[in-house]
C-alpha cells in the first residue's frame, strides 16, 4: 500500500488557488493593519517586560544590559544591513541611562519610555509587510523563472512553456495529503514545519506553496538576506519578517516571540524550520529548537479561552524535502565535525552571501538531472492528534477531542506555563517522528549509507580513523556493495511496510539499477564526488566527508546493523 | 469531590488505594465481579483491610468518567490491553500516574520468536508511559516507583517513594494525593530514568535470590549487584535517560530493598531456582507476576540488537531460559576477561 501512496505523485494535478483573491488572505489583512499590529505588540511587550523587570535587578539595569549587548554587537559584528542611525540611537540610550543612573535623577517613567522606544524599534525592524502586487509578480516570476532555468539548464532554451511546466513538476514532485492541507488553510491557521538542509529550501518551498494554490506563509528570514536590494524588496513585501541572530538580548527575543504570537493569533499561516538552522550533519533533524513553537501552544490556549465552545485552531503540517544533492554539504559537514571533535567553533562561510552565488547555485542545481520530492505529512493539531477535513481533532478511536481538556486541571481551566512548555517539547518530538516516517528515501541516500558504513566497518567503526585515511586508499568491491545495498533494501522495504518511512518510486526496481541510479545522482555538482565507479567496477570516493554527510540522511532508522 | 481512580486490584494496587483513601474517595477497578462483592461485604482485599472510602467497580468506563486522576497499577503483561479498553473514554483532561515496573514488548510477525536469537530494537520496547500515550489522548503522565514492598506498607511501616513526570502539575497532584504520615513522596522530573530504574533493578533481585539460594555469600552478592548495575546503566542510556535517577530512591533505593528481601517476588524466583525448582513451576505457583523474569528476556533482546557488553544479564538469560545450571553460568562468567572497575563518570 505505501508503494501506491508514493508512486502516483500529485505532479499531474494542478491546483486552483484556495482563496483566489489575495486580499482575503490573512497575511494581507494583517499587513493592512500593520500599524495596529505594531501598537499592540509594543503595548504587550512593554507590559510584560516591565512586570518581569520589576523583580530582581530592576528596570534600569535590565535596559542597561540590553544596551551593553547592543554596543558589543555594533562594535564586534557590524553588518551592511544595519540601519545607519543604529549607533546614534544606542548613543542616545547610553546618555539617558547615564542620566537616570545618577543619584537623585532616577526617573522610572522616563526609563519605561526608553524601554518602549527600544521595543518599538525592534518591532518595526522585525515586522514584515505584504504587498499583493509584488506577490503576484513574484509568483509568476518564480514559476516562469524556475521552468526557464530548469529547461535551459537541461536541454536548451527552446521549449514550449506548457511543456516546461510539466517537466518541472516531474522533477519536483509533491506527495502527501495536500488536499487536506488546502482545506485546513481555509478553516484555521497552518504552521508548516519543513526539514532544512539547504538555503535553497525557502525558495523551493515558496514554489511548492504557490503550486498548491495555498495562500502565502509568513516566515522569519535572516536579516542578512535583506542586505541585497532586490532580495530585500521581494522578501519584505512577501510577508517575511526579519530575524537578527546576533541580537540575543531578552527584550529582542520577547518582541520576536510576541510578534509571532500576534501574527498567529490573527490567523497568519507560518513557515517555521524546527531545526532552527540547516542540518550540519546531513541527518534529519534529531532535535528541535522550540522557541517560536511555544507561542503556538499559548495562542491555542488563548483561542480556547476566548471561544471555549468553538475555538479557532492551529494545525501543524510537516514537510520533508528530499534532495540528491546539497550544495553547501561540504561546509556543513566540516562544521559538524569540528563541533563533534570539540574543536574551536568558527562561523560557517555562508554560500549565499550574494545574489550571483544564489543564481549560480540554482543553475547548477537545475542543470544536474536531480529530482526533488516534497513530502507533506498528515496534518495534525498542536498535540499530535490527527485532524479530519473539518479540522476536528480525533483520538485513535475516532472520538473528537475537545481542545479545552488540554488546559484543565481538576476540572477547571488554568494557565500553567510549565505545562505549555512540556506540550511544546512533546510537539517537537511528534514533528521529529513525522520527519522520519514521511521521509522519502532516494537511491543516493541508500548508496551513500551503504558505502560509508562499509568503509567505517573496514576501520572497525573508528570515525576519525577513517577520516584520516587518504581517499585514494579506499575502495569497495562490486560484490560487497551489491550485497550490502541488497540487505539494506530488504530492510527499507520492511520499514516502508511498517509505515516507518517512504521510498521513492525509483527504489522499486532491481539492486543493480538502484546502485547505478544512486551513483549517477549522489551529490553530482560537487567538484570531488562522494562516490564514483572505478575502472574495474569497484566503488571509490573522492571526498569522504561529503559521503558522510549524505550517508547521515538515513540515520535514526537503526539500519547500521544491516551493513 | 471526584474520587481518585486505581486500575488493578493486586497487592500494590490495594496498598496505593489505601494510601490515597487517607486523603480522598477512591474508585478501584477490578476485572473480577467477586472482588467488588468482597470489598463491599467484608471490607477486605488481598488480605488487607480496605479503607471505607474505597469503592470497587468492574467498569473501566466508570473509572474514566468519574475520575480525572487515575493510578494504573497493573502487571506490564496486561497493561496495554487495559489501556486499549479504557482509551476511548480517556481525554486530555485526564492525568495518569502508573506504578508498573515492567516494559511492553512488541515482537513483529516476521521476527524469530526463538529465545536464543531474539533481537529487540528500541521501537519494539516501550515504557508504560509510552503505552499510555500510544493508547489514549492523555499527555499528562507520571509514574511512582521506589522501595515499596506491599507487605510492609500495608502493615503501616514507614516508607518513601518517587513520583516522576515531565509535568510539574502531575508531580504536585500526585504528591498531594499520596501525602501521608507514614509515606514520603519525593519528586523527579526524569520520568524515563525513574521508570527504568524500577524496571531494571528487578533483574538484580532475581540474581540476588539465586545467590542466597546457593549460599554464595555476601561478597558474591555485592559483586553481582555492582557489576550488574553498570550493565543496567547501559540499558537506561539506550532509552535516553541521564542515569541520575538510577542513583535515587527508585534506583539504588529499590534495589537495596528487593535484593535483600525474601518478600520480593523477583528475589524468590531466583531463590527457588537455586533450590532446584523449574522456572515454569515457580511461575505457575505464584499468584502475581515476577516482572524481573520478563525484564531479563527483554533486556537480552536489547543487548543482542545493540551489541552491548552485558555478561551478567547474558548469564541470567542462560539460567532462566536456556536451562543452564546456575553454577555453570557462574563459571562462564568468571572465565570472562575483567576490565576496569569504574569506566563511567
Amino acid at each position: 500500500m505505501p508503494e501506491a501512496e508514493t508512486n502516483p505523485s500529485n505532479s499531474e494535478k494542478t491546483y486552483p488557488p484556495v482563496l483566489p483573491d489575495v486580499r482575503t488572505w490573512p497575511i494581507f489583512q494583517i499587513s493592512q493593519d500593520r500599524e495596529a499590529l505594531i501598537a499592540q505588540i509594543v503595548q504587550r511587550a512593554e507590559g510584560e517586560l516591565v512586570t518581569q523587570f520589576s523583580k530582581g535587578i530592576g528596570l534600569l539595569r535590565n535596559v542597561a544590559e540590553v544596551y551593553y549587548q547592543e554596543r558589543a554587537r555594533l562594535h564586534d559584528n557590524p553588518w551592511k544591513v544595519d540601519p545607519k542611525d543604529d549607533p546614534a540611537f544606542w548613543k542616545r540610550v547610553r546618555n539617558r541611562l547615564q542620566q537616570y543612573a545618577q543619584p537623585g535623577h532616577e526617573d522610572p517613567a522616563a526609563t519605561r519610555a526608553m524601554l518602549r522606544d527600544i521595543i518599538e524599534r525592534y518591532t518595526r525592524e522585525i515586522a514584515g509587510d505584504f504587498n499583493p502586487a509584488t506577490y503576484n509578480f513574484a509568483r509568476k516570476f518564480i514559476n516562469f523563472g524556475f521552468s526557464r532555468l530548469f529547461n535551459a539548464a537541461q536541454e536548451g532554451l527552446f521549449r514550449g512553456f506548457r511543456k516546461q511546466k510539466r517537466h518541472l513538476q516531474e522533477k519536483m514532485q509533491i506527495i502527501g495529503e495536500v488536499d487536506h492541507l488546502r482545506e485546513l488553510t481555509k478553516i484555521g491557521t497552518v504552521i508548516l514545519v519543513p526539514t532544512h538542509f539547504s538555503n535553497l529550501d525557502s525558495i523551493v518551498i515558496g514554489w511548492a506553496i504557490e503550486t498548491l494554490g495555498l495562500p502565502a506563509f509568513t516566515y522569519g528570514a535572516g536579516i542578512n538576506l535583506f542586505g541585497h536590494p532586490v532580495l530585500s524588496y521581494f522578501m519584505s513585501r512577501l510577508g517575511a519578517f526579519r530575524v537578527d541572530r546576533r541580537k540575543k538580548n531578552h527584550v529582542y527575543l520577547s518582541v520576536l516571540k510576541i510578534y509571532a504570537e500576534e501574527v498567529l493569533q490573527r490567523g497568519g499561516h507560518m513557515l517555521f524550520f524546527p531545526g532552527g538552522t540547516r542540518s550540519r550533519s546531513g541527518s534529519l533533524e534529531n532535535r528541535v529548537k522550540l522557541g517560536l513553537m511555544g507561542t503556538a501552544i499559548e495562542t491555542q490556549r488563548r483561542h480556547v479561552v476566548s471561544e471555549p465552545n468553538n475555538p479557532k485552531k492551529i494545525f501543524v503540517v510537516p514537510l520533508i524535502i528530499s534532495y540528491h544533492s546539497v550544495l553547501e554539504a561540504r561546509g556543513l559537514i566540516d562544521e559538524n565535525l569540528k563541533q563533534e571533535g570539540k574543536e574551536r567553533f568558527f562561523l560557517l562561510q555562508d554560500d549565499f552571501s550574494s545574489l550571483r552565488k544564489n543564481i549560480s547555485f540554482a543553475w547548477k542545481f537545475f542543470k544536474s538531472s536531480s529530482e526533488m520530492v516534497f513530502s507533506f505529512g498528515a496534518p495534525m493539531d498542536l498535540f499530535g492528534n490527527q485532524v479530519d477535513l473539518a479540522g476536528k481533532s480525533l483520538d485513535k478511536y475516532g472520538n473528537e477531542i475537545d481542545m479545552r481538556h488540554y488546559f484543565m486541571a481538576n476540572g477547571h481551566e488554568n494557565n500553567d506555563p510549565q505545562r505549555n512548555q512540556e506540550y511544546t517539547r512533546l510537539l517537537g518530538q511528534k514533528i521529529l517522528s513525522h520527519f522520519h516516517t514521511d521521509n522519502v528515501v532516494f537511491s543516493s541516500h541508500l548508496v551513500a549509507f551503504a558505502a560509508w558504513h562499509i568503509l567505517l566497518n573496514q576501520k572497525n567503526g573508528d570515525l576519525y580513523g577513517l577520516l584520516s585515511v587518504p581517499e585514494e586508499d579506499l575502495y569497495i568491491g562490486r560484490e560487497e556493495m551489491l550485497k550490502t545495498v541488497d540487505r539494506l533494501h530488504v530492510r527499507l522495504r520492511e520499514l516502508e511496510r511498517a509505515g516507518r518511512l517512504k521510498m521513492a518510486p525509483h527504489l522499486h526496481t532491481d539492486i543493480r539499477a538502484i546502485i547505478e541510479h544512486g551513483l549517477k545522482n549522489l551529490g553530482v555538482y560537487h567538484i570531488d564526488l562522494p562516490l564514483l565507479r572505478g575502472s574495474k567496477g569497484e566503488i571509490l570516493t573522492q571526498d569522504l566527508r561529503l559521503l558522510l554527510f549524505y550517508a547521515n540522511r538515513l540515520q535514526g532508522y537503526e539500519l547500521e546493523k544491516y551493513v | 469531590m471526584q474520587p481518585i481512580g486505581v486500575i488493578g486490584s493486586g497487592n500494590f494496587g490495594t496498598v496505593i488505594a489505601n494510601l490515597l483513601a487517607e486523603n480522598s474517595d477512591v474508585l478501584i477497578y477490578t476485572r473480577r465481579p467477586e472482588v467488588v462483592e468482597a470489598v463491599r461485604e467484608t471490607g477486605n482485599l488481598n488480605g488487607q483491610k480496605i479503607h471505607p472510602r474505597i469503592q470497587a467497580t468492574t467498569s473501566l468506563q466508570e473509572i474514566a468518567e468519574r475520575c480525572t486522576l487515575i493510578f494504573p497499577m497493573l502487571p506490564s503483561k496486561y497493561f496495554r490491553d487495559n489501556m486499549r479498553q479504557i482509551g476511548p473514554y480517556l481525554t486530555p483532561a485526564h492525568i495518569l500516574i502508573h506504578g508498573t515496573k515492567g516494559l511492553d514488548v512488541e515482537i513483529s510477525s516476521f521476527q524469530s520468536q526463538d529465545e536464543h536469537g531474539l533481537k529487540l530494537g528500541m521501537h519494539q520496547v516501550k515504557r508504560m508511559s509510552q503505552v499510555i500515550a500510544e493508547e489514549s489522548s492523555v499527555l499528562r503522565i507520571g509514574c511512582i516507583s521506589g522501595p515499596n514492598l506491599s507487605g510492609e506498607i500495608s502493615r503501616h511501616l514507614p516508607a518513601g517513594t518517587v513520583i516522576a513526570s515531565h509535568f510539574d502539575e502531575v508531580i504536585a497532584l500526585g504528591q498531594a494525593a499520596l501525602r501521608s504520615e507514614r509515606f514520603m513522596v519525593f519528586e523527579n522530573d526524569d520520568l524515563i530514568g525513574v521508570e527504568l530504574a524500577g524496571v531494571l533493578k528487578n533483574i538484580l533481585a532475581v540474581g540476588s535470590g539465586m545467590i542466597s539460594g546457593l549460599g554464595l555469600g555476601e561478597n558474591a552478592r555485592a559483586l553481582m549487584i555492582t557489576r550488574g548495575w553498570r550493565e543496567l546503566m547501559r540499558i537506561a542510556e539506550l532509552f535516553g535517560s541521564d542515569k541520575s535517577a538510577l542513583m535515587g530512591l527508585a534506583g539504588i533505593g529499590d534495589m537495596i530493598a528487593t535484593c535483600s528481601s525474601p518478600q520480593s517476588r523477583n528475589y524468590s524466583v531466583g531463590y527457588r531456582m537455586a533450590k532446584g525448582e523449574r522456572l515454569s513451576d515457580i511461575i505457575a505457583s505464584m499468584d502475581e507476576v515476577a516482572e524481573g523474569v520478563n525484564t531479563v528476556r527483554t533486556a537480552m533482546g536489547l543487548i543482542r540488537y545493540h551489541g552491548l557488553p552485558s555478561p551478567l544479564i547474558k548469564a541470567f538469560h542462560l539460567v532462566l531460559f536456556e536451562d543452564m545450571p546456575i553454577l555453570e553460568a557462574i563459571k562462564v562468567l568468571i572465565s570472562h576477561k575483567h576490565g576496569a572497575d569504574v569506566d563511567f563518570r
